[in-house]
């Protein structure tokens, strides 16, 4: 295939039919016949790059920026690219505890984009559904926050991720993954801080008495660890980072 | 706020901020509690030299190993050493006591009611002396 079918004009050149049409042809198609392709416009309707969701404050989020890989968005026709971190507007997130909705939107006169929310999924003109999260009625909760734009080449947010709780000596905790198969992978990590603003370390063993075990077991519905069962040996976490008998766990499991 | 996991001696096994994914023992309950996770957290905090959640290796004759504790809004409060029970009074709701390091042993300082306190977390501290 030729690209492009059109050909520069000179001045005062009469424009053929057919030269209009190949430069048609060219913008829309970019040089191919409509069976073959679809119009720039339908491939890009769903496009967007560098989108991603954080959070901001109890009730806000926000779309990161960075300048070398700004986000970007075509919402209803128009090419809309962010020059700065686009932030949730407070006050928006509010009542009852549900999943709330984030969208980019469109304003006319304007090439960047800002952030609206609902609690329905629903995209109307001028909006584009980027990402969920979970607001409990108090505050948004850190880990339901999603943007349906990750990349794939990154680690994928994790399927189930129990927030931190804390541990001691002698029980079992189980949770349940609702991943609804054995999940690929499982992490659990220790920190020393309930909010994990210590080092976090892998619990990959720890002291059961004075023997040296791992705790971590799963099936198809749960996620178990088992502490050591005596306080006076490590039996939260033994590791050449952390030694302890009580701290914090968080757990991550992948499908 | 936070939600209270107790055994079925109605100690207090863990806290959480999310209830959903938890599957209780036999004979374990939970409730809720307004405080935020973090609050909670700091209910009871056994530490030393200001670090909490770390084994403390020392050695015989040593120094003692000074334990700080801190429940806010209590004028005392009863904790175990390896299952010997002392009260330790509290100034603004920290006080501390030493653990003398003449005899070897592994000694876990954690609360003595844990039905009031919870020894997982902040709430507990293994000292190692050897």
């Amino acid at each position: 295939m030729t690209y492009p079918l059109s050909s520069e004009v000179t001045s005062g050149q009469p424009t053929a039919a057919d030269h209009y049409n190949n430069l048609r042809k060219d913008a829309l198609y970019l040089g191919n016949s409509q069976a073959d392709s679809l119009s720039v416009k339908g491939f890009l309707n769903r496009h967007q790059e560098h989108m991603n969701l954080a959070y901001l404050s109890s009730n806000r989020v926000k779309v990161t920026f960075d300048a070398n890989k700004p986000p970007t968005i075509y919402i209803n026709g128009c090419l809309l690219q962010a020059t700065a971190e686009v932030d949730l507007a407070a006050g928006l997130i509010s009542g009852d505890a549900a999943t709330w909705y984030i969208f980019a939107v469109r304003t006319a006169g304007s090439t960047v984009f800002t952030l609206s929310c609902n609690t329905s999924a629903t995209e109307s003109t001028d909006q584009r559904l980027i990402g969920e999260l979970y607001w409990d009625g108090s505050t948004i909760k850190k880990t339901t926050i999603k943007c349906y734009f990750e990349l794939a080449a990154k680690i994928p947010p994790a399927d189930y991720d129990s927030g931190w709780f804390a541990a001691a000596y002698n029980c079992t905790y189980t949770k349940a993954h609702s991943i609804g198969s054995i999940p690929r992978l499982v992490v659990v990590y220790y920190s020393s801080s309930s909010t994990g603003t210590s080092e976090w370390v892998v619990l990959t063993v720890l002291q059961n008495n004075s023997a040296v075990q791992s705790p971590i077991g799963f099936d198809s519905s749960s996620i178990f660890i088992q502490t050591g069962a005596v306080n006076t040996y490590n039996a939260a976490i033994y590791s050449t980072r952390v030694q302890s008998n009580s701290g914090y766990y968080r757990i991550f499991a992948w499908a | 706020m936070t939600y209270i996991i107790l055994k079925e001696d109605k100690t207090i096994k863990t806290y959480l901020d999310r209830i959903d994914d938890v599957l209780l023992e036999e004979g374990e309950t939970f409730k809720r509690v307004e405080d935020t996770f973090e609050a909670y957290s700091e209910r009871f905090v056994v530490s030393h030299n200001g670090v909490r959640c770390l084994t403390v290796n020392s050695v015989i004759g040593a120094d003692p190993v000074l334990i700080d504790i801190s429940a806010p809004g209590y004028s005392e409060v009863a904790v175990t050493v390896s299952g010997a029970a002392q009260v330790i009074p509290l100034v603004e709701g920290k006080g501390s006591f030493s653990l003398p390091t003449d005899v070897p042993g592994r000694y876990c300082v954690e609360p003595a009611d844990k039905t009031l306190f919870c020894a997982a977390g902040y709430g507990s501290l293994l000292v190692i002396v050897e």
